[in-house]
């Protein structure tokens, strides 16, 4: 009796951490975004105002951005400078695959991110803008998303989490 | 790093292989490449065309290597340090410095706004100019330059016949000076097209003396007023004087008492005197030494301004 009373209150309270883990990933998710979008308003002035070229631009971005943002532009600066004479594509979807899994954006905000960076340093200055200006909408656009829905969302996962816990104990008791 | 090393690094990674084999005795040599869309490539030196092929080899014309649209987009990306936007001015003005000082002139379709160039875009076709210094080339003729004290020199000569090289370590001489001759001097250097200094990012990549101050891209006439007012230089040093608003400049910076060295596109003394530009500058008598080239990098000699020989 007493080993079953210990196994539902530890299924109960994992089931509430998981609930509470869920719910603040979403808040994790717009952190995130939120950093990604300072980044590229950073890049958006080095290109409008001072003409950096990429690796110099994206070395500024990662001294000024914090984790798990700063890595990528790291990585990234890094092998643009070494000059493999890969695509800049590639080199972009490589550094974002090598930090990726410490970060909490969804895949669609990875999408669209990699689809910016296909776009990196071909175009001329106007266009380099516009791209930068159409991912920053992406990002705008999904915090404003997130900030709407996260109370709702919250507390949803939040009592799914107890609850969840709570019928798991009772079904099995 | 030695120019093969720069130039390599700069190519697409077809054409790397295929220059990967020179040696780098035979890549110092070379004056120019030419790279073409599906046209051979060409290689200068020591005024003999090379055809490439593609193993890396030298053949005839026709079994030259032609490079394909990827590797003049590959190019044109690494030059570009991945970043064409950063280039705008410099694509404007047709050409791009490396590290080195190594040039790259650069061909396309036009991008015009209200009829004014703005770019280029289609980029079809590279000249890389290997930036060649010689240092002591200039010990000839820097006495009759300098003794007993600096004199308003041009250099005379037809394209291709080191002018530039020579105005180079004159200014480099100048500017640390020679032991037991004559002090170094203030130097200010307008480098328009970048070729004297080779300026990447801003600083000279070839050395041009330790008392020189270089005005990297700036347009002539403009540039030798700022240094005359900003830097208080003894010696203005220019390449290639030619509009009418660089001899104005010349005569305000002479009158401020700094002596001028420039070059000018002619064969002697007597082709410049025919040229209407130069007329009025020449009646004046501001100029007291003349030195022609020709060839490569051939010197006909020093002369004075009535024509003779120093």
């Amino acid at each position: 009796m007493m080993l079953k009373i210990i196994g539902a209150i530890l299924v109960c309270g994992s089931s509430a951490l998981l609930g509470l883990y869920w719910a603040s990933r979403e808040t994790f998710r717009a952190d995130d975004l939120n950093e990604w979008k300072k980044a590229l308003l950073i890049l958006k002035s080095e290109i409008a105002f001072s003409s950096a070229p990429l690796p110099e631009a994206m070395e500024h971005i990662a001294e000024r951005t914090v984790k798990p943002v700063s890595p990528i532009f790291h990585t990234f600066a890094e092998s643009l400078t070494m000059k493999t004479k890969e695509s800049v594509g590639r080199l972009w979807r490589e550094a974002i695959a090598r930090w990726e899994k410490q970060s909490f954006l969804a895949p669609e905000d990875w999408e669209c991110l990699r689809a910016f960076g296909a776009n990196l340093g071909y175009l001329d200055k106007a266009m380099q803008l516009n791209t930068i200006e159409m991912t920053l909408s992406y990002i705008d656009a999904k915090i404003t998303f997130l900030s709407q829905h996260s109370e709702t969302n919250q507390k949803m996962y939040r009592s799914l989490g107890v609850l969840g816990g709570l019928l798991i104990a009772v079904i099995f008791f | 790093m030695s120019a093969k090393e720069i130039i390599l690094s700069y190519l697409g990674k077809k054409l790397h292989g295929v220059f990967e084999t020179l040696s780098e005795e035979f890549f110092a040599g070379i004056t120019e490449i030419r790279i073409r869309t599906g046209k051979p490539l060409i290689l200068l030196r020591a005024g003999r065309e090379y055809f490439l092929e593609e193993t890396g080899r030298f053949g005839e014309l026709a079994a030259a290597y032609q490079p394909c649209e990827t590797d003049i987009q590959e190019t044109l990306a690494l030059i570009s340090d991945y970043s064409l936007y950063a280039f705008e001015e410099e694509l404007r003005s047709g050409y791009i410095t490396l590290t080195g000082g190594h040039r790259v002139g650069v061909v396309g379709r036009a991008v015009l706004e209200n009829s004014h160039l703005r770019g280029l875009k289609n980029i079809s076709g590279f000249n890389i100019r290997i930036s060649h210094e010689v240092k002591g080339c200039a010990d000839a003729v820097i006495e009759s330059l300098t003794l007993p004290r600096p004199r308003h020199s041009m250099i005379i000569s037809p394209p291709g016949c080191g002018k530039t090289t020579l105005l180079r370590d004159i200014i480099r001489q100048l500017s640390n000076g020679r032991p037991g001759q004559f002090p170094g001097l203030p130097v200010g250097v307008v480098d328009e097209r970048s070729e004297i200094a080779g300026c990447y990012r801003g600083v000279p990549q070839n050395d041009v003396g330790c008392r020189t101050d270089v005005l990297d891209g700036c347009p002539k006439a403009e540039g030798m007023i700022i240094l005359l007012r900003s830097m208080s230089p003894r010696v203005i040093a220019v390449d290639e004087l030619g509009s009418r608003a660089d001899i104005q400049a010349v005569e305000d910076i002479v009158n401020a008492g700094v002596t001028v060295v420039c070059t000018v596109h002619g064969r002697d003394l007597e082709d410049i005197r025919q040229k209407k530009t130069f007329q009025e500058l020449l009646a004046k008598n501001i100029f007291e030494r003349f030195v022609t080239l020709k060839g490569q990098g051939k010197l006909v000699g020093v002369f004075t301004e009535a024509g003779r020989p120093v």
